[in-house]
């Protein structure tokens, strides 16, 4: 049952890349427990709220809220440790590592062991690292890919790497997921399991906000969805609602609908 | 599958190990030994630059300033202060760990080339300080009489035992690294080369790890440094220039950047490479100098990048596979 009070907030923030306006005076409040579908044309200014969400840049002007706590000036590793985690439109896997690895790296925040204990390597470090790896492992199972647990993580089809991004943020027991785009690049399977596995990770307790083009699984998955156009909130309410938005279908929906 | 090379990869290392302690009984000629203890020295910084390159994705073309940090660190608390080798030896991974810390904060934020230039200029700044600060490092002609290591009453005072201390030092600075490498902050390294924004949205505070790293690899080097001062009995500002961390930078290229089994190798081939020239140069030009060593390195570097990018160690052991591969390929047919 998704609470009142929200968990993320953000309140009048603008972002300006030279003269482009990329946000401006967007509002959203996302409720503990519910899928939160940011969508919009391209250039809308979708990921650019995503990386100001997750510290990735910073604001103009603004506030944004997360948990009770102001993030404004919050590197992106502290907005981490409140339980914020996402993934990523285009990939950021670990090449340089294998796909068990990339998801232990995910149980960073879980994990204490320093420079000096892991030089050293006191039983403390060992021990931990024994737990990093059953912990990570279960986040692989969940997400179907322990049978690939040591292959070099740049070796999965692109499908399965997004599904490693999830399996990675997964493994921080984030609070809120953010999912950039995870549709894209999917054929129609692997949208409609994605689908199966958001709601899945909704059940775990986990709000998330997705920012997708896929009107099919936005529309299928989300408790409320906001529109974005040229950087600014169009309008937002249930999926039913927006559909019938009329301003909605004029400036974006329209053409998808009819492609469906 | 990883259990069988970790074996065969364990029995080598270890017939190896016996190889280089017994060493000294096998080969009595005292250059050869001179020339390990080189290599060992090296093989430390590389380990570092490994660690810091290779592993985190930090480039250092200031390596050797840490070296002549550690260097002059114990030549100067030896020979003016009357300090014991062993604490001067400490004070010096202290004192360099403290300036590659200060460093660090500013270094560090810069990326790629940036960071590169950052190193360079701060390993000339040092090397003129050795040169200019007369009073203190004896300018050019550096500082002379530097006493042997002397550690719990055991003086270093001959090549055999320095051998012997310096193959201990590798050791462990070999066993330091692996331990980081298979933790939680050699996987927090690896991740911030392989994608910085992915590392920091996990909660790896990627600006704590790369000074850390950074002032690992700067303590190793400084380790080196205080062995070299107590090899050579000698410290002048000349081995710790800019062409030497370049060829800090060769060794870890050469011996392979991506795992820190490959830096003694490299530290070896490329110490190996120079005494050769050294020797052979001379012979073939009269007006040879160490400008060629330089050209040789690029050379090298250029032949190991573009048919080894991985370097030696691993490219070695791809070609003999292939090899194999190949002679079973042909068997079967």
């Amino acid at each position: 049952m998704p609470g009142s009070i929200p968990v993320l907030e953000t309140r009048n923030i603008r972002k300006a890349f030279g003269g482009v306006v990329a946000v401006s005076n967007v509002d959203l409040a996302v409720r503990p427990g519910e899928i939160y579908a940011v969508i919009g044309p391209n250039g809308a200014g979708k990921t650019t709220m995503l990386n100001l969400i997750s510290g990735l840049l910073s604001l103009d002007r603004g506030e944004i809220r997360f948990r009770g706590e102001r993030l404004n000036g919050k590197r992106p590793c502290d907005r981490a440790a409140l339980g914020m985690a996402r993934t990523f439109q285009n990939l950021q896997i670990f090449g340089n590592m294998t796909v068990l690895e990339n998801v232990m790296v995910g149980r960073h925040l879980k994990s204490r062991c320093g420079m000096l204990t892991a030089a050293l390597r006191l039983r403390r470090a060992w021990q931990e690292e024994q737990a990093i790896e059953e912990a990570a492992l279960r986040h692989l199972e969940l997400l179907g890919l322990a049978e690939r647990r040591d292959d070099p993580a740049g070796s999965l089809p692109f499908g399965q790497q997004r599904l490693l991004e999830i399996a990675r943020a997964l493994a921080t027991e984030p609070n809120i997921l953010l999912l950039d785009e995870p549709a894209a690049g999917l054929n129609q399977t692997e949208t409609a399991r994605l689908g199966d596995l958001i709601f899945t990770i909704r059940d775990r307790g986990i709000t998330v906000v997705l920012v997708e083009h896929h009107m099919d699984l936005v529309m299928r998955v989300s408790d409320t969805v906001l529109v974005l156009n040229y950087g600014e909130v169009l309008a937002q309410g249930s999926p039913a609602a927006i559909q019938s938005d009329s301003s909605v279908v004029d400036a974006y929906l329209g053409a998808d609908l009819d492609d469906a | 599958m990883g259990g069988r090379i970790l074996g065969g990869r364990s029995m080598g290392v270890g017939g190896l190990f016996l190889v280089l302690a017994l060493f000294p009984l096998l080969d009595r000629i005292p250059s050869h030994l001179d020339i390990l203890i080189f290599i060992g020295i090296h093989a430390i910084v590389t380990v570092g630059l490994c660690l810091l390159t290779g592993y985190a994705g930090q480039i250092s073309l200031g390596q050797a300033a840490f070296y002549g940090l550690g260097a002059y660190a114990s030549g100067l608390l030896t020979t003016k202060f009357g300090v014991s080798p062993l604490p001067a030896l400490l004070a010096g991974l202290v004192i360099t760990g403290a300036i590659a810390y200060v460093m660090g904060i500013p270094i560090l934020k810069l990326r790629g080339h940036y960071l590169a230039m950052a190193t360079l200029a701060f390993g000339i700044i040092v090397y003129l300080a050795f040169v200019e600060f007369k009073d203190f490092t004896g300018g050019p002609s550096g500082l002379p009489g530097v006493p042997p290591m002397r550690i719990a009453g055991l003086v270093f005072d001959n090549d055999v035992k320095r051998y012997y201390l310096v193959l201990i030092a590798v050791v462990a600075v070999l066993a330091i690294a692996r331990n980081v490498i298979r933790s939680r902050v050699g996987r927090a390294l690896r991740s911030i080369h392989g994608s910085e924004i992915a590392a920091e949205t996990l909660g790896v505070d990627t600006t704590k790890y790369k000074l850390q790293v950074f002032v690992l690899s700067a303590i190793f080097a400084s380790l080196a440094g205080s062995l070299y001062a107590h090899h050579l009995t000698l410290v002048s500002p000349s081995p710790f220039g800019f062409i030497a961390s370049v060829e800090f930078v060769v060794m870890a290229a050469v011996g392979g950047l991506a795992s820190i089994w490959g830096a003694p190798f490299g530290a070896a081939a490329i110490t190996l490479l120079t005494e050769a020239i050294r020797r052979i140069m001379p012979h073939l030009l009269s007006y040879a100098s160490g400008e060629h060593e330089v050209i040789a390195y690029g050379i090298l570097l250029m032949a190991i990048m573009i048919f080894m990018p991985e370097g030696l160690v691993a490219g070695t052991a791809d070609l003999l596979r292939r090899v194999r591969r190949a002679r079973v390929g042909a068997a079967k047919g």
